[in-house]
């Protein structure tokens, strides 16, 4: 029987990274390449990520909070709205009890404080996968 | 030296007391953002130096920064209102977490500056944010946990459980505000033949193609179980029993029509029955049941709706 879990680990995600510094989107494209995923796609703004969602339909998003817009966790839950079994992770500088439990009641499936690791982003991601 | 003006005497004043302090220290103007000086510990850690922008220089943006205090340290004529501002900040530039303290002040020159000293506190956040991120953890078992707790494993559709306690907002909210309530109780035909003949295996598939199907064709607020072993309970807010009907008629046909594989075609019985005022769950439920039943005695494949004037 073949390891379904084991496939699963190994695959690679296809991932839209939303953030509005062009420092992160580059320290998070380069660590997701090396962890064997695809950014196929990068916006600044919680509503661009909302629009270029359909178009992408990416296997996985890294969505910050602060965004000039629309914040992160408003975009969670359009996308949430678009597709409930969409796969979020925060990463974010916001590390208050009440903007956790926000995301998570908006939908994400994951929660990382900068500075990103690219070790606890590996452990996340294959998290979401369980 | 004697001849030091009284511009001089302050600047150096200035200079000497940023330099001497142990922490990263930088001045900029408030009306250019230009830098104006910067200490010694901070010189060594930029990437560029005095004369351009503080947001270039320590931020490495194109513009002014969206957590700029500015704003909040001068009164409305853009003089400086002594207050002293403390916040935390992530500068991704060098991926370190700082405590700033910003504040304006008259610099010797006449210019209005604001002065930040920044202190390196990213040992202690990431103290902070292990924790947080093992509440966002905790709070995201808690979920996974109460959406086990409400679904039923095999179907994916709500549970028993969850189901009764929709039924009973539901009918709380009836009384309460007036406004039909049905229920639909489905029950497969023959499906002991079909696990009998096929094996349980395939008898869970036929189970959850059901499942997928019925949930495909609901209404939005709708909401459906699995009741028990092959049966599937709906409940329909704000639907009167003839609306009801047609739900259940519409229910029924898609089953008939669709293919199951291995198994081919599958068939199922459907019970209606409304809401009444004083009804108990029990009542309300038993009355679909009946009616469900009515259906398989006048032959199956069929619904049956349990009206006003109806005695089963």
């Amino acid at each position: 029987m073949i390891n379904n879990t084991e496939i699963s680990m190994q695959r690679q995600l296809k991932v839209m990274v939303v953030d509005d510094s062009i420092l992160t989107i580059k320290k998070l494209e380069k660590m997701l390449t090396e962890l064997g995923h695809q950014v196929i796609h990068t916006c600044k703004t919680g509503m661009e990520a909302v629009n270029d969602y359909p178009k992408y339909m990416p296997d996985m998003l890294t969505m910050d909070i602060t965004m000039p817009d629309m914040n992160g966790i408003e975009a969670t839950k359009k996308i949430i709205a678009l597709n409930p079994d969409a796969l979020i992770i925060m990463v974010t500088s916001h590390g208050q009890e009440q903007k956790v439990m926000d995301a998570i009641e908006a939908g994400a499936m994951g929660y990382l404080l900068k500075p990103i690791r690219k070790e606890k982003l590996e452990t996340t991601i294959a998290s979401l996968e369980e | 030296m004697f001849s030091e003006s009284n511009y001089d005497l302050e600047h150096n004043l200035f200079i000497g007391l940023f330099n001497a302090m142990p922490f990263s220290v930088y001045v900029a103007d408030i009306d250019t953002y230009e830098l104006i000086f910067v200490n010694t510990k901070l010189q060594n850690s930029i990437t560029k130096s005095q004369g351009t922008k503080c947001y270039q220089a320590i931020y490495c943006k194109d513009s002014p920064c969206s957590h700029c205090p500015i704003s909040n340290l001068v009164d409305e004529n853009k003089r400086p209102n002594g207050i002293s501002q403390v916040s935390e900040l992530f500068n991704d530039v060098d991926d370190n977490w700082y405590q700033l303290e910003d504040k304006c002040i008259s610099w010797p020159d006449g210019r209005i500056a604001k002065y930040s000293i920044s202190i390196n506190i990213t040992d202690l956040k990431q103290t902070q944010n292990s924790l947080a991120e093992a509440h966002a953890e905790l709070a995201l078992k808690a979920k996974s946990l109460e959406l086990l707790s409400i679904t039923d494993p095999l179907t994916q559709l709500f549970n028993r459980l969850r189901i009764n306690q929709i039924l009973d907002q539901e009918m709380a909210r009836s009384s309460r505000y007036g406004g039909a309530l049905s229920v639909i109780m489905i029950d497969l035909d023959n499906f002991k033949q079909v696990n009998d003949n096929y094996g349980h295996l395939i008898g869970d598939e036929v189970l959850k193609q059901t499942a997928q199907l019925l949930k495909s064709i609901l209404r939005e607020h709708d909401a459906i179980a699995r009741w028990g072993g092959e049966e599937f309970l709906i409940v329909c807010p704000q639907t009167p029993l003839t609306q009801a009907k047609q739900v259940a008629e519409k229910l029924r046909t898609v089953i008939e029509n669709a293919v199951f594989p291995e198994v081919d075609k599958v068939t199922c019985s459907l019970g209606v029955a409304s809401y009444t005022i004083d009804d108990t769950r029990d009542l309300f439920v038993g009355r679909a049941d009946r009616a469900l039943y009515k259906a398989k005695s006048l032959g199956r494949n069929q619904v049956f709706v349990y009206g006003a004037q109806t005695a089963l």
